[in-house]
This record gives structure tokens, sequence and C-alpha cells, in this order.
């Protein structure tokens, strides 16, 4: 199989990520929670994976908060900032993560920057957008869809300039462009373990700029006496015994981002996704592409893309088809009716597979067409 | 004999305290914090020789501590 889902989950892992998961689930007790030497193995372990996101995100380690994926972290720092009934701005290309709970919280959401591959549109509408009363910004680093980098330097300054607190999705930016906590003056940002950080599935990372609301509440092994959860982070927002053996596996996952570098990651990236789009560009697929874009490649087809992943798949190559749980993304696009198929390489996807892949796309497009 | 603790309100937090002292040379070791130094329940701590070194370093890398206590062998606590 020739992997091409990274945007979803990366699932070719570095070997020291699945060595690491295994020697944690048989050395770590629960952090926090004794003295013994099982408790205080997992207890570094688990700081050691924080003081890893902090060098990474440039951050404090204790503002480095576990979660369970990015949604989770999404909805912790939405749930702390927007009020129900409140007023949310987000861009056109967010996910439901972001979407749903707005939603939830009944708030009204200003959709702003719907042009693909358009920064200055982008920065431009959420000029106009954000206003004194606006109780969050939230936007996504990168379209999990179309894979194009939003200016969020420039709309985090805004939201500074305004006072208004930024919210960042760094889902498919963490592990690929550099992000920085302090320097975007960021409320809170957001990000999965299992993409871009090579970590395993059911872990996350919530990077908070301010304290939290709870999503939970439980034990945190500190301040035992007291009904109400810690007021200090990391303990608010960790209620209960964290994923140890998920967080010494992301731990592994970050030490590989490190040791390649994201920029190197970014161009391999793209250098796969280019391959891509340059067989596919003669055919009758439409193909999204942009100057400001990052390792996901989107294409449209005459029919079905369903179908089309399915052939693909049982060509041996693994997409994803439809709206990608981003369906503000395809309406900004212009392809909410038909959806997208997409492909999204790691830096584990080998320029062989990408050149084989290549050419297996080309021809199901060929073919599909001609039986159409 | 004294031995000298500085508490902490979160194990996090002792851990940057151990990373501290690490950067500055200053012996430590974590441990849970005794029953009668954590008034409001389950805390970590760092045991240290040196309090003075200890609590420059601290104060160096900008990391908070609860309280600061000399220890006798009876378990009496003191403030420092």
């Amino acid at each position: 199989m020739i992997y091409l889902d990274n945007a979803a989950t990366s699932f070719l892992k570095p070997p020291a990520v699945e060595r690491a998961v295994l020697r944690a689930m048989r050395r770590c007790a629960s952090p926090g929670r004794g003295g013994y030497e099982a408790a205080m193995e997992a207890a570094d372990r688990v700081f050691e994976c924080r003081a890893l996101a902090s060098e990474l995100f440039d951050c404090d380690a204790e503002n480095v908060v576990f979660t369970s994926n990015a949604t989770h972290a999404l909805n912790l720092a939405i749930k702390t900032l927007v009020k129900p009934g409140g007023k949310a701005v987000i861009s056109g290309f967010e996910h439901n993560a972001v979407v749903r709970p707005l939603h939830a919280l009944g708030a009204e959401v200003t959709v702003a920057g719907r042009k693909l591959f358009d920064p200055a549109d982008t920065i431009a509408s959420f000029d106009r957008a954000i206003t004194p009363e606006t109780d969050a910004v939230i936007c996504t680093h990168v379209s999990n869809v179309f894979g194009y980098c939003l200016p969020v330097e420039e709309i985090a300054a805004l939201c500074w300039q305004r006072g208004v607190p930024f919210i960042l999705d760094a889902s498919q930016s963490a592990g690929v462009l550099p992000v920085s906590l302090r320097a975007l003056g960021a409320s809170f940002a957001a990000m999965p373990g299992h993409k871009g950080l090579y970590g395993p599935q059911g872990t996350g990372l919530l990077l908070c700029g301010r304290i939290p609301k709870p999503l939970m509440e439980g034990g945190t092994g500190s301040l035992s006496r007291l009904a109400e959860m810690p007021d200090f982070l990391p303990d608010r927002a960790e209620a209960g015994t964290q994923n140890v053996a998920g967080i010494c596996g992301l731990a592994a996952g970050m030490r590989f981002v490190k040791s390649v570098g994201i920029e190197r990651i970014l161009a391999h990236e793209k250098k796969i996704c280019a391959m891509l789009a340059s067989a596919i560009e003669d055919t009758e697929a439409k193909v999204y592409t942009g100057e400001n874009q990052c390792g996901v490649l989107s294409i449209a087809v005459p029919g079905d893309c369903e179908d089309f992943a399915q052939t693909l798949a049982e060509n041996g190559i693994a997409v994803r088809a439809g709206l990608h749980c981003a369906p503000l993304a395809h309406e900004s696009a212009g392809t909410i009716d038909c959806g997208t198929i997409r492909f999204s390489p790691s830096a584990l996807t080998s320029l062989r597979d990408g050149e084989a892949a290549a050419r297996t796309i080309r021809s199901v497009a060929k073919k599909i067409a001609s039986e159409g | 004999m004294f031995q000298y603790y500085f508490t902490f309100r979160s194990i996090t937090g002792a851990q940057r305290g151990l990373r501290a002292l690490e950067g500055a040379g200053v012996r430590g070791a974590m441990t849970r914090a005794p029953k009668f130094l954590s008034v409001r329940g389950c805390g970590y701590a760092l045991k240290v020789r040196d309090p003075d070194a200890a609590a420059a370093a601290f104060s160096y890398y900008r990391v908070p501590y609860e309280g600061a206590y000399r220890v006798d062998a009876h378990g009496g606590a003191a403030p420092l």
C-alpha cells in the first residue's frame, strides 16, 4: 500500500515511536500519583514530552496540556473563550472541530477569507470581520483539504492590536511549519499528536497562552483536599490519568521531527505533491494548487470522487475522498457538491512511492475519463 | 542534622525545579512531599542539601515554589 492519507493520520511511524510506546507500557505507571520507580519514570517521560513540545512550539513546559486529539484541544480552547451565544470569527477553511463546538455554543459566527490561495484577501477579510465584540478568532494554519497556508501571523497581529483572543488550529501545520505560541501571542494553539508529529492516535496538545476552563473535572495528583480543580497549568486541564504510552510515542515522534527538520519535511512533502499534480494536470481532473500551499493536494474529478478513491484503493493507494470533515472549506472552494480526492504524503513517503502513485493516479484518471 | 525541602504545587512545577537545579549544578532529588508539608493534599518536593543555592537557581530560572522548609530528624518542620 502507498499511504497518502497523512492529513488524517500519519499511519507510517518512525520505528522509535513503536519502541517508546512498548517501553512505556512495560515500565510506566501513573505519572504524578506516587513516588515509586514506575510512577516517577512515567512522570519523567511525560515531562520530557512537555519539554520537547515547549522547545518545538516556543512556550513554557507547564503551558503544554495533553489532550486526546486536536478536536479535544480545540473544544477546550473555544469553550474557554466563546460565551454561549457569543461572537466568533473563523476562516472559510475551518474543520468541523471548530465549526461544531461553535454551533453547540449557539455562537454568532462570521466567516472571513473564503478565497483559496489568496492571503491578501484573507487578511483584508479578517480585518473587516474582527470587532471589539468578537470573543475569539479561530483560524486554521493550513487547510486540511487544500493545503492552503493561511497568513496566521498577520491575523494574529490584527487580533493583538484589537485585544481579541486568537486560537490557532495547527492540525496540519505542526511538524511542517514553524509554530510559535509566543510570537503569535495566541491564547491557544491546538494540534494533534498523530499527524505531523508522528505520535500514536489518541494524542494531542493544547499550548496555552492563558488558563483554560476545564472540560472535565477529576483527579490531578495535586491539591487533593480541594474540591475545585487546581487553578494552574497543566493540572487544570488534565483531569485523570494521561495517555502515558501515547505521550511517550509522541515524544519519540517529535524527536524524529526535530532530527529531520521541519523545512526538509515540508520540502519533501511538497515535492511529492508536485509530482502528483503534474501527473494529473492534463487529465480531466481539476487540480487545486497555489503558491501558499503545504504538502496537501486536492483534485476534483468529473465522476464520483468516492469511486475514484475506491479504484485507487483497489490499486494499492490509500487516499481520502469526500468532504474531509470540512464542508466549510469545500463551500469556499466551490467543491461542496462534488467533494475532492485528497493526497497527503509524509516525511516517510518515499520518492519512489510518490512516482508510482503518480503513475497509477494518472492511469486511473485517464481510464475513468475514457469510460465516462 | 537537617533536611531541606522545596515544595511545589504540581509535579510539573517540581520537574521544572529539578531541571533548574541541574542547570545550576545544584544537587537535588524529587520526592513526594511529606504529608506534613502538603497541607492541601498530595504534592511533590525537591530535597536539597544546599537550600541557598537551590533558591538562587529557582530564582534565576524563574521557577516558582510553594514553600521552603528545614526538617529535623524528628519531623519538625520550620519554614526557611
